[in-house]
């Protein structure tokens, strides 16, 4: 795969790691996610919060569309019901050291978002404060298993059978600041490890 | 570093650039334009640095082989021959253990799969060395247990490498996917489980390893570049390792040889035919006395080794041990028992 880092929009060079799957116009502030060896522009949010930051988490943001297939119980056909028809899951985006700690920020993040406890909006990074190593296609593969999580903490879900399409995706960027060893992550008042980010 | 050239055309002006990787970006020459391109599924690199310097080595030296089992002069008699740091290149490989929902029942042996569930059940980090290397005691090194003491590693570009330490290149015949399903996907047979890898990097970790020349013979020792332990070396064995057992022998013999001529000859001059009764076998439990005393001082003699140091570990690697004999094991207990004897006595000089 041999491909042209220039901004489709405004032509000026984009910014990125030969290992990442994101990268970023510093000119326009457009960025682009490396999918099937060509450059896609993608939406990118922020919560709606605002502090200060050192870097940028970024997450995967799919919006979902699932059709129930097999409701038994009632509890089943009342979770139906509250979640829709429509469901917006995470994955992550950056490697992380300690995988099933940060599983648990992705779906409280899920739960915030999809129970309009907290706003999202759409926004360009202002810089290049972020590192986006996981290929879309393991995101994928690990969204049918937070939708899974998600799910399963809510009800009893056995012998429940659905069919989960994925409508699009862009990119979430969770806030952090990174004080001594710890990194703060500021929209979910979570903490890291400064080690569990192999790449900072 | 290592160098693979190879050639790819510019997207946008069709110029041919020679690149000196397999992944990497780069700028065209004649239009300017940043190229990404990925011709292998190449992992990227960090490294860790080393905290040591190539002088310190001589000084972790000096310090670990101070030791009774080690030869005495080693330390002044040896010479440095060569003092390299080496980054070692590990793969790591971060995922996920995935599979079905199960319910454990009460009597915690049969399980309950939940249909058209899916969870995750743990997470791995896991490290292996990317490269395969005889006596550098590399499977005792964990990157690891250095990253969660905050060693951060940084991401590692050819215009910040280190232009005195050696790079060694990954060997890419690994195929950890294979043995990581293998290890990992069998928690139950009776559950479907997936393995999903989330990232592989390379992460080169540093290691200095030290050529000492002592009588003619060359000894390599690796000194772990973060922590300062050497996580492997050879070294001579003290001669006085042998030279003990075998003086304790010799004593044995003598005290047997005097005893049993001062037994027989009193015998032979008090009791004249009674003494003739007696000489053939006094005689025989003489001769073997004596040859079970050498055999013993034999054996001592040829288990000659050399001094095998892992981290705080300094043990005796016996060279050329023979098949062991029927009257070895019987007397084992009793070998052991007088080695014991032998080092204790050595260790308070020390």
């Amino acid at each position: 795969m041999v491909i042209s880092l220039r901004c489709k929009k405004c032509k000026d060079p984009l910014k990125g790691e030969r290992d990442e799957y994101a990268f970023f116009c510093g000119s326009c502030k457009s960025t682009y996610i490396l999918q099937n060896d060509t450059l896609k522009e993608i939406e990118t949010y922020f919560f709606d919060n605002d502090y200060n930051m050192d870097f940028l988490i970024p997450l995967y943001l799919f919006n979902t569309n699932i059709e129930y297939i097999n409701l038994e119980s009632k509890k089943q056909i009342d979770l139906s019901i509250k979640i829709g028809n429509r469901l917006q899951i995470i994955t992550r985006g950056i490697s992380i050291i300690d995988p099933v700690y940060f599983g648990d920020i992705e779906i409280e993040t899920m739960h915030r978002l999809n129970n309009l406890k907290t706003r999202i909006k759409q926004e360009k990074p202002g810089d290049k404060i972020f590192r986006l190593d996981i290929n879309p296609q393991i995101a994928m593969r690990l969204l049918r298993y937070n939708f899974m999580k998600f799910f399963d903490r809510q009800a009893d879900i056995t012998g429940m059978k659905y069919s989960l399409t994925i409508e699009s995706f862009s990119l979430l960027f969770l806030k952090t600041k990174i004080d001594k060893d710890k990194i703060y992550i500021s929209e979910l008042t979570k903490e890291l490890s400064r080690h569990s980010i192999l790449t900072i | 570093m290592y160098l693979k050239t190879r050639t790819v055309k510019c997207p946008e002006c069709g110029a041919v650039l020679h690149i000196a990787s397999t992944s990497g970006i780069t700028n065209c020459q004649y239009c300017h334009t940043p190229i990404l391109y990925r011709l292998e599924n190449e992992p990227s690199s960090f490294y860790i640095r080393s905290q040591i310097g190539l002088k310190d080595a001589s000084r972790i030296l000096l310090k670990n082989l101070r030791h009774f089992l080690i030869a005495r002069d080693f330390i002044q008699k040896s010479r440095i021959v060569s003092r390299t740091l080496y980054y070692v290149p590990f793969l790591c490989i971060t995922g996920y253990r995935c599979g079905q929902h199960i319910i454990k029942e009460q009597d915690r042996t049969t399980y309950e799969v939940k249909e058209d569930t899916r969870v995750l059940f743990s997470s791995f980090r896991h490290f292996r060395p990317a490269v395969s290397l005889t006596n550098w005691g590399i499977s005792g090194t964990n990157p690891d247990s250095i990253i969660k003491n905050g060693i951060i590693p940084v991401q590692l570009r050819e215009d910040i490498t280190q232009e005195d330490a050696v790079y060694l290149r990954p060997d890419i015949t690994i195929n950890s996917e294979e043995e990581l399903l293998r290890d990992f996907a069998t928690m139950n047979k009776d559950i479907s489980t997936e393995i999903i890898i989330e990232n592989r990097t390379i992460l080169y970790y540093p290691i200095i390893r030290v050529i000492l020349q002592y009588r003619n013979n060359i000894f390599h020792f690796s000194i772990d570049g973060v922590t300062g332990e050497i996580i492997y070396g050879i070294a001579p064995e003290a001669e006085d390792n042998r030279f003990i057992p075998m003086a304790l022998s010799s004593i044995v013999i003598a005290w047997i040889c005097g005893g049993l001529f001062n037994f027989i000859i009193k015998g032979i001059a008090s009791g004249g035919i009674l003494g003739g009764f007696f000489f053939l076998p006094v005689f025989l439990i003489f001769i073997l006395s004596i040859l079970f005393a050498i055999y013993v001082a034999w054996i001592f003699y040829r288990n000659y080794g050399e001094i095998v140091i892992r981290g705080d570990k300094v043990e005796i690697n016996k060279l050329n041990i023979p098949e062991t004999t029927p009257i070895e094991k019987l007397l084992s207990p009793l070998f052991k028992i007088l080695e014991q004897m032998v080092l204790n006595s050595r260790k308070k000089y020390y």
